[in-house]
């Protein structure tokens, strides 16, 4: 049995609807600086995220998994296409209304480093949005930030201290609670823990997961590790070159991969354990991923794969059901 | 028994900062046999790379230095070497390869041009022809497709996997007896990993080049090498084969690091098992084993005395731990 991807996403348990998600970005180039050619970075997106599940979204770099984040949080405006929060249409809004949806929906960036104003307090970065919202007089925001640095496993007794003088794992925490700090439903993550050693991510993993627990969170979790993925995650969408090769329950994708990209990529992370690593067969997959200005026409893995077919070439496979639950973007897949 | 290519001992590189001295590695000795695959683990400011680099004599002077320790690589004392009788050793006798391939390439030369000039350097002999004749060989060897015509495009025409394939071409070219790679994979994505990876044990295999492979995936370590030494705040901590890393680890840092990494056969909903704390200051005095404040073995032993590289009793095994597993 073949069903469209969206139609079977159960209306009331659905917290993000996301359909035919577009993003393009001009080239500008010549004399009068015309657009001269577009950055397909998301090219027709489908997924939709259950209330309280993660999704882990993972691909290569340039495949456009962080992009997708950013244009469902509207922090890029989408090219075409739908994103629902909660049934209400993001895309249509004005930037003033989509601000007031930002106390539902917030971001956690990849770069502890970087996200971190150096010239704020912990407590300001942390009471920002909260002022912002107006949640509550001074000394209620105060005890707001001491607990949500409780609650992230940091002292409060930090509160006056800078950035700069917290390691990478730290930061990273303080971030979390920026994001926890309006009590929203959806949690962008966008890399979270890759610029960590594997001492301080598998804390911070643990955290993220303990948090969902406590607050009833909703994760987009978007990374490039797909042992990361598949230990936070319960579903997982696997990204292609702008669009969504595969999505499945994260055992399932893992266990019975039925796009070739999604083998291919699976077979070439290095498993640690020797005696595996001895054993299995690798796909190589030839060359590099086409530029996303000119993707190739079909099915935009066909020149890569080993299993195309002259239909590869000319027909864009849609995402279909493939098995229950199970969604992929294939004309021969298995 | 193969022959011993490198032999450090008792390596100390220290870092004087304003902030004080770091000792980013301090006493580390080890061994590298001809053809051998040595995989260097830790986590950032270990002192993996710093290991590497004083084995080429590339340290930053100042504020880095060299401050003590022997470094013998064929026979030869490489801390006695002038910097000419070193010039000549880079490139032909050791290579490096860094992490990031484009900040590794000169971008206004041809990655031809770049090899050739290489050949040239070590090779006297050798005419402007042959040299290049040799970039296109190498360049094919490490599979460009299309190598003559792209040995004449610049570094910026190639992607992140071709142009660490051409690092390689370049550190292979005059045949080295040992490899460098610090993270050479780590810019890149999983799949080009798997073809970088996979090209580099085939390259080695083939020229019985040795390879120390500096990484903090365990994974790739696992696939890729024979001998593995893990790093611990300028220490080495444990030593042993592959196998036994994995399979019996004996310093509780090794098995905090292996229960810490997601894996794709664990079953669904399993924690993971973070090391508790965060990794020392180096620029502080550290007294007593470096993990004793993140240790869950901890006794009080621990905390006065330095643990040295010791056997523990499984073959070639060695563990800087007073209670190893």
């Amino acid at each position: 049995m073949v069903q469209d991807a969206n139609a079977s996403a159960p209306a009331d348990t659905t917290l993000i609807d996301v359909k035919g998600l577009k993003v393009h970005f001009p080239i500008k180039g010549g004399l009068l600086g015309r657009t001269v050619a577009n950055v397909m970075a998301v090219d027709g997106v489908d997924l939709f995220v259950r209330r309280g599940e993660t999704l882990g979204l993972v691909g290569e770099s340039g495949c456009g998994k962080s992009t997708t984040g950013r244009a469902i949080l509207q922090l890029i405006k989408p090219t075409a296409g739908s994103v629902k929060l909660n049934g209400v249409e993001l895309t249509k809004l004005s930037s003033d209304q989509v601000r007031q949806k930002r106390s539902e929906m917030q971001m956690i960036f990849q770069d502890p480093y970087g996200s971190l104003s150096p010239r704020f307090t912990v407590g300001q970065i942390i009471s920002e949005p909260l002022e912002n919202f107006k949640r509550g007089n001074k000394n209620e925001i105060r005890a707001q930030v001491e607990n949500l640095l409780q609650v992230v496993g940091l002292n409060p007794y930090y509160t006056n201290r800078f950035p700069h003088e917290f390691s990478g794992g730290q930061r990273q925490r303080i971030g979390i609670a920026r994001a926890l700090a309006l009590n929203p439903s959806l949690v962008i993550a966008d890399e979270p823990v890759s610029a960590l050693d594997v001492s301080i991510q598998a804390q911070v993993l643990n955290l993220l997961k303990d948090l969902q627990g406590k607050f009833g969170l909703t994760y987009l979790f978007v990374a490039h590790n797909l042992s990361v993925v598949k230990h936070i995650s319960d579903r997982v969408a696997v990204m292609y070159l702008g669009r969504v090769a595969e999505l499945a329950d994260s055992e399932e994708l893992y266990h019975l991969p039925l796009h070739p990209y999604t083998q291919a990529l699976l077979s070439a992370i290095p498993v640690p354990n020797p005696e595996i690593e001895a054993k299995r067969k690798r796909i190589i997959l030839e060359g590099d991923v086409p530029s996303p200005v000119n993707p190739p026409s079909g099915c935009n893995f066909h020149p890569r794969c080993w299993k195309a077919q002259a239909i590869c070439r000319e027909v864009l496979p849609p995402l279909e059901e493939k098995q229950p639950h199970h969604f992929a973007a294939c004309h021969f897949p298995g | 028994m193969a022959e011993n290519l490198l032999t450090v001992n008792n390596l100390r590189t220290y870092f004087f900062t304003r902030s004080g001295v770091v000792k980013a590695v301090d006493d580390v000795s080890f061994v590298m046999k001809q053809g051998q695959t040595l995989g260097v683990v830790g986590e950032s400011g270990c002192g993996k790379s710093v290991t590497a680099l004083s084995v080429m004599r590339l340290v930053a002077n100042p504020p880095g230095k060299i401050i003590g320790g022997e470094i013998t690589f064929n026979g030869e004392d490489i801390m006695e070497k002038s910097q000419r009788e070193l010039t000549d050793l880079r490139g032909s006798k050791i290579s490096m390869i860094f992490q990031d391939p484009m900040t590794s390439l000169n971008p206004v030369y041809t990655v031809g041009f770049q090899i050739a000039e290489t050949v040239k350097r070590h090779r006297k002999d050798v005419s402007n022809d042959q040299a290049w004749k040799r970039a296109v060989e190498m360049l094919d060897l490490v599979r460009i497709p299309d190598a003559k015509r792209r040995s004449r495009n610049y570094p910026h025409e190639f992607s992140g996997g071709m142009r660490q394939r051409v690092m390689i071409a370049i550190a292979l070219a005059c045949n080295p007896q040992l490899l460098i790679a610090d993270e050479p994979t780590t810019a890149l994505d999983v799949t080009i990993q798997a073809q970088v990876l996979e090209l580099m044990k085939g390259l080695s295999k083939e020229f019985g080049t040795a390879v120390m492979l500096i990484t903090h995936d365990l994974g790739v370590v696992a696939g890729t090498c024979e001998y593995v030494n893990v790093m611990y705040a300028g220490h080495v901590v444990e030593s042993a084969p592959v196998s036994q890393i994995f399979e019996t680890p004996a310093h509780p840092y090794t098995v905090g690091l292996l229960r810490s990494i997601p894996r794709l056969n664990e079953a669904r909903g399993a924690k993971l098992t973070p090391i508790a704390g965060q990794p020392p200051d180096l620029s502080k005095e550290i007294v007593g084993c470096p993990y004793a404040t993140r240790c869950p073995k901890v006794q009080s032993r621990c905390r006065q005395e330095r643990p040295e590289l010791m056997p523990v009793g499984r073959g070639e095994q060695l563990a800087a731990c007073f209670y190893p597993d």
